[in-house]
């Protein structure tokens, strides 16, 4: 008897399929690098929103150059000491760089960053003539 | 009269625990670690904008370690680059009888939840003296 399909590579399909289903990435689009960021913008602010789970503050650098904001750092393993045996590692460690291209005019004195349970936010103020203006008719 | 409804259905509905509000159906996987100390197991969970109180960690008479949170994030308007969906996160793990139910800690720091699951006393392993 012939096997007209193979099931393995039928049931590696509907793995695929529900990684796909359950990924936190908007469908469509490839795995993103670490940190995964998030953009809003408003009409005063440009927001990033970084997920860092498990990086401490003081290992995040973040740096505005010549229009580019750069998130680097590093994620250190959970147990690093001793004999261990590693069973599963899904979460990405190690050093990270990411650069993002601000392509407004932004205030690079008046950045804050904030970072609550592993979600970093960093506010960039735009430039006052970045902003939109409202123009009143006579 | 309709506002005040709505108001307090939200009210409801923020205060709601982990266990009443995430299940698989609405939850997202959260990527795990999982390590093997001899002594026990440890798996650190990536739960990103979960604060503590709002993760829940049951274990039922089958063995089987379920782990929801819940966000705290909210998200801003005005989005124009997105690579991550928010909101909760569950996942669940069956253990082997080796491990002690009883014994399971945990702690979440900077939004990663670390568990660990200590092997019972008599399957830990043993050094045996050899007696002259």
């Amino acid at each position: 008897m012939y096997w007209t399909v193979n099931p393995w590579k039928e049931l590696e399909r509907m793995r695929r399929d529900m990684d796909v289903l359950f990924s936190r990435s908007p469908s469509g689009t490839r795995e993103p690098s670490f940190p995964m960021i998030n953009t809003y913008e408003n009409k005063e602010d440009l927001l990033i929103v970084a997920e860092l789970p498990g990086v401490p503050k003081e290992e995040v650098n973040i740096t505005m150059e010549n229009g580019v904001l750069t998130l680097s750092g590093a994620r250190k393993p959970v147990v690093s000491a001793g004999e261990v045996e590693t069973l599963r590692l899904e979460r990405p460690q190690g050093r990270f760089e990411k650069k993002i291209r601000i392509p407004v005019k932004v205030n690079d004195s008046a950045v804050e960053a904030t970072f609550n349970n592993g979600v970093l936010t960093i506010k960039l103020p735009k430039a006052e003539e970045a902003r939109p203006k409202q123009i009143t008719i006579d | 009269m309709d506002n005040e409804v709505a108001k307090r259905e939200k009210q409801e509905v923020r205060q709601a625990s982990p266990e009443q509000l995430v299940d698989a159906g609405n939850a997202y996987l959260p990527d795990v670690d999982i390590l093997d100390t001899k002594e026990a197991l440890v798996m650190a969970l990536d739960l990103p904008g979960v604060a503590k109180g709002d993760v829940s960690i049951e274990i039922d008479e089958n063995n089987v370690l379920s782990i929801r949170g819940k966000t705290t994030f909210s998200e801003p308007e005005g989005i124009v680059y997105k690579e991550f969906n928010t909101g909760n996160y569950y996942r669940a793990f069956t253990l082997s009888d080796e491990f002690d139910k009883d014994k399971i800690s945990a702690k979440l720091d900077n939004g990663v939840l670390q568990v660990t699951v200590p092997r019972r006393e008599e399957v830990k392993p043993r050094k045996v003296q050899i007696s002259a």
